[in-house]
């Protein structure tokens, strides 16, 4: 499979803004230094808890925030720097699913507005025939064809979830960001709406970057699985490897953080100290180390550490590097 | 004799479109010092059943129909008491802890005073006592650097923390139900985790019983002795946490394990989904509510509404189609 | 699948007008103000000298006798409206040459429908300061002209300052506002510190101060209240775009490809629209009350054109002796702008988020 998308050392920092004269203060560093790639029609899944991150990762890499440093590929060609302008063609490319099925839709507009603005804007196909492209799309999605002249609010949760994805789909997309796409939605629904996304990834080739924090589906639904906590990635692998072989200790302490749906499971749980720091003053070194239960005093609150590849399975962690015996010689 | 016995109980909204039954008839237990937890996707009408046990549901919306005995010195019928009544019960004998911790809490009392005035509405013992009492309840749910903490603001506070205080208001006058709605949903995992934690361990110090409601059947498994799952407004299955998960039998928690990507899926990475979606309250379908999206719905289904009948030992579901052990 | 019945698809408008219907004061005001616009517009067939239509037997010089009908009433209403109304009245019957009724009108020859006051506003009689009669429904002024036709015609000034003035504050406004909530930063910046100045003027005395320069016709009036009033609905609007700018539509739009004015305009302008709306309304009313005061001043709508202001004053001035013309211009004022606010209010709740249509 070609290389679609890659990321490398991508940052996003928003400015906090003080006093009379609006001057900087500090920075929230989002996304501070975060790198990957994803194939055609490969699934990542990218987890993590509140401020990791995440969702303004999938926002920079389709270029709705400006990156602040590092720089985003698509098919090998930088478009770090492209204005709009020049994005504007890619956007058929690069589509994105929003998690709030109720404020993704503008409750102004008919569905069939909503889901044919992408043809309008780019000017695809006759304008007489669009409406029929958008009737063939809500098949797609598994609505019913003559909808289009509804308004949302007449449609639950999960349909108007499907609406967004109609809205994307509608384009012809190589590659969607599913931004918490699922998380607002019942557990019955949850499952419709992923069986759709793994339906029309078999149809059309479609790659994702399945943005969650649900572990179970990421796990069900992705091919690799990268651990993101307070804008760094800690931990990329492929999906099966990453939850039965989990290295970096946080990623460990978060599965074993996720309630199983099994009263007979009587496992040892980690649970961390403290709570998740705020990403405007990450800890020094290594940002974990305050709630690290491995945590070594001199080393992993001073240097940060390097994220090492050990047979396609990537962490950033001292202890364990150390202990897998991980040389100097290696490198990520 | 449970703590709480809660027979019938019927809610009713009178909204402009019409006449909605949130709550249908809904009778279940809960005993001293066990979890049990209400179990149901959005608008299945377990939040408006807790709600109605407080008094707490407003216009449109009232109760219109059951009993909710609380066992005690003298045994009471909440449902029937007076707003002043109430309000002895509520944080003293009853408590109630909420989804999100920023709106219950006040943001511009600081958590020491908010505790503090929870103790002093029920208790009369004096200021200096019920802070002393505020810092120790602070400890207990694990707030690190209690004495400082006492002075901060909500705001000042994280998420998980705001939850620990709201837990600790809700504790501190040691009542005998907590009730949680949706305490964790809004959490992040390894904050959840803590959390839950928590609770049962002050449940099992202090003989505690939680009405815990929730969608989320990995919680349900952590922490619930009995579960009840309910379907628009009506219960469809009521049983000991290890029988349901080890045996779901009514068709719509076997949909709903089937779901979930853990546990259900087929061989080629499909999830088993329940067709549809909920039904819409005001036009709900006749019979059984759930019959539109049943396997196993038969004629009659359409018909009749089935009732709570129990099929196995403890374990009852709501559905005329299965057989069991008829047991009584 | 959810469904909602058989009714067709409901908009936000269409929902809110059906909401709007069940407020009886709401729909009182509403066609209080419907028949205050009728009338507004009707002015030329409700009090005029000249008739709505008649037909009269005319001798032209030279002798050619035409035995015609004639629409002077109807013709005159209709030439209100720009361009078309002109474009209408050129082709027959409309287009028949006016001529001096009164001088060519005999009684038992021709035959004339009147309007229900039969004078003009701008008509001087010997009947002075007449109280209320059956021939002056509200008597007469000092000039010997009809009240009640004046106050016909008042209305007209009444709507058009209301309606001309606050749309071009709406314009002016809802443009402003939008550009600087969505764009931020400078454009922002510029905007709203334009609109800060603004707002530390007392409008009514910059208005006085404005017309000190320009002549006090109507249409001065109209723009300087269009001018000073559309900062309200800026920041009204600036703030809503601010809010829904984070909204998850707006990023979705973006994601298509979506340009900016194509943003403004299709995603946020109609979702900011409703609480401008509101504010516009009550705008109207607060703009009536301007064009009122202003001519009560002296420095409104000048003599002889009426207006309810200028009536008002008049009346006041004779209070003591002659107080009849008081009554009926405060009355109008008085509940035409209350019946704005009215609808302003019930238009506020109606809109209201908490209690729209049910989703999901």
């Amino acid at each position: 499979m070609a290389e679609l998308i890659r990321v490398e050392n991508l940052k996003k920092y928003f400015p906090v803004r003080k006093g009379l004269l609006r001057r900087v203060t500090a920075q929230v560093k989002a996304v501070d230094g975060v790198s990957f790639s994803i194939d055609e029609k490969e699934t990542i899944g990218l987890v993590g808890e509140s401020g990791c991150g995440k969702t303004t990762v999938g926002r920079t890499i389709l270029k709705l925030l400006a990156p602040t440093d590092g720089w985003i590929e698509y098919r090998e060609e930088d478009i770090t720097h492209l204005d709009k302008g020049q994005m504007r063609p890619l956007r058929r490319k690069l589509q994105i699913i929003f998690q709030d099925p109720y404020a993704s839709l503008n409750p102004r507009m008919t569905v069939g507005k909503i889901i044919r603005e992408g043809l309008d804007i780019h000017r695809i196909g006759e304008k007489k025939k669009r409406d029929g492209v958008v009737a063939e799309v809500l098949e797609k999605v598994g609505l019913p064809r003559n909808i289009l002249d509804r308004y949302p609010h007449e449609f639950s949760g999960g349909q108007r979830q499907r609406v967004g994805i109609a809205r994307a789909l509608v384009l012809n997309p190589e590659f969607i960001v599913c931004d918490e796409a699922i998380s607002a939605l019942d557990v019955s629904i949850q499952a419709q709406i992923i069986n759709l996304l793994a339906d029309l990834k078999e149809e059309f080739g479609i790659a994702y970057l399945f943005i969650a924090h649900d572990l179970s589906v990421v796990e069900h639904i992705s091919d690799r699985v990268a651990v993101m906590y307070l804008g760094k990635i800690v931990e990329l692998a492929k999906t099966s490897e990453l939850f039965s072989n989990p290295l970096h200790p946080y990623t460990r302490a978060l599965l074993s953080s996720v309630p199983k749906p099994d009263p007979t499971i009587e496992h040892e749980r980690i649970v961390l100290q403290g709570d998740v720091p705020s990403p405007i003053a990450p800890p020094e070194g290594c940002s974990f180390h305050p709630r690290c239960p491995l945590a070594v005093g001199g080393l992993c609150d001073t240097v940060e550490p390097r994220t090492v590849d050990s047979d396609g399975h990537q962490f950033a962690c001292h202890v364990v590097e150390e202990e897998l015996g991980i040389g100097r010689e290696d490198s990520a | 004799m449970a703590l709480l016995s809660i027979r019938n109980l019927s809610v009713e909204f009178h909204t402009e479109e019409g006449i909605v039954r949130a709550v249908d008839e809904v009778s279940f237990d809960i005993p001293r010092g066990k979890t049990v937890c209400l179990v149901g996707e959005s608008g299945c009408g377990k939040s408006v059943s807790a709600y109605s046990l407080l008094g707490l549901v407003s216009p449109p919306g009232r109760v219109v129909g059951g009993e909710a005995i609380l066992d005690g010195a003298t045994k009471q019928d909440l449902l029937q008491l007076s707003e002043k009544e109430l309000r002895s019960i509520r944080g003293n004998r009853i408590s109630m802890i909420f989804q999100e911790p920023m709106t219950s809490l006040n943001p511009v009392f600081t958590i020491g005073d908010q505790i503090i005035e929870a103790i002093l509405s029920h208790q009369d013992i004096d200021k200096g006592a019920a802070r002393e009492k505020a810092i120790s309840m602070l400890k207990r749910v694990k707030i690190p650097a209690a004495e400082q903490r006492v002075n901060e603001y909500p705001h000042q506070l994280s998420g998980g923390m705001r939850q620990r205080a709201l837990i600790a208001m809700a504790l501190v006058t040691e009542p005998d139900l907590l009730i949680a709605d949706e305490p964790t949903t809004a959490l992040d995992v390894t904050i959840q985790a803590q959390i839950l934690e928590l609770l049962k361990e002050l449940q099992t110090d202090s003989g505690l019983s939680v009405l815990f409601i929730t969608h989320d059947l990995g919680v349900v498994a952590e922490i619930a002795d009995e579960v009840v799952v309910m379907y628009a407004s009506r219960i469809v299955e009521k049983a000991p946490a290890r029988e349901l998960f080890a045996s779901p039998l009514h068709p719509y928690t076997r949909g709903l394990f089937n779901s979930l990507p853990s546990l259900g899926g087929n061989a080629d990475g499909r999830l088993q989904t329940i067709e549809g979606s909920v039904p819409d309250p005001l036009s709900f379908p006749t019979g059984c509510k759930f019959w539109p999206r049943c396997e196993l719905a038969v004629d009659g289904c359409r018909r009749a509404e089935p009732l709570l009948r129990t099929l196995a030992t403890d374990h009852l579901a709501a559905c005329d189609v299965l057989e069991g052990d008829g047991d009584g | 699948m959810t469904e909602t019945g058989n009714e067709k698809s409901t908009g936000f408008w269409r929902t809110a007008w059906k909401r709007y219907r069940r407020s009886r004061i709401g729909m009182l005001a509403f066609f209080f103000l419907i028949a205050l616009a009728a009338v507004a517009f009707f002015a030329p067939m409700l009090a005029n000298d000249k008739p709505i239509v008649c037909r009269i037997e005319y001798t032209q010089p030279g002798d050619k006798t035409t035995n015609e009908l004639y629409f002077p009433g109807i013709k005159e209403t209709l030439r209100q409206i720009p361009v078309a109304g002109h474009l209408f009245t050129a082709v027959p019957p409309f287009s028949r040459m006016d001529f001096k009724f009164k001088k060519h009108f005999k009684p038992g020859r021709d035959w004339a429908i009147m309007p229900p006051v039969g004078f003009s506003p701008l008509e001087t009689s010997q009947d002075r300061l007449q109280g209320y009669s059956g021939k002056h429904w509200l008597g007469t002024d000092e000039l010997g002209r009809d009240v009640m036709a004046r106050m016909i015609y008042g209305t007209q000034v009444s709507m058009r300052v209301g309606f001309i003035s606050m749309g071009i504050a709406a314009l002016i406004g809802l443009c402003l506002g939008a550009i600087a909530g969505f764009f931020g930063g400078w454009v922002d910046m510029i905007i709203s510190r334009v609109i800060e100045i603004f707002m530390c003027f007392p409008v009514f005395f910059l208005i006085l101060a404005v017309l000190a320069w320009f002549p006090p016709r109507i249409e001065n009036i109209m723009i300087i209240i269009g001018l000073t009033r559309w900062v309200g609905i800026a920041r009204l609007t600036r703030g809503e775009v601010l809010r829904l700018r984070e909204l998850e539509y707006t990023a979705a739009a973006r994601a298509l490809g979506a340009g900016p004015f194509r943003i403004i305009f299709r995603h946020l302008l109609p979702n900011a629209l409703a609480p401008a709306l509101v504010s516009i309304t009550f705008g109207i009313a607060g703009a009536i009350l301007v064009e009122s005061g202003l001519s009560w001043l002296g420095f409104g709508v000048q003599a002889p054109n009426p207006s309810w202001g200028n009536i008002l004053r008049d009346g006041y001035g004779l209070m003591a002796t002659t107080p009849h013309m008081i009554p009926p211009a405060c009355a109008a004022i008085f509940f035409a702008v209350l019946c704005f606010n009215l609808v302003g209010d019930t238009l506020r709740d109606v809109i209201d988020p908490r209690t729209k249509g049910r989703g999901g």
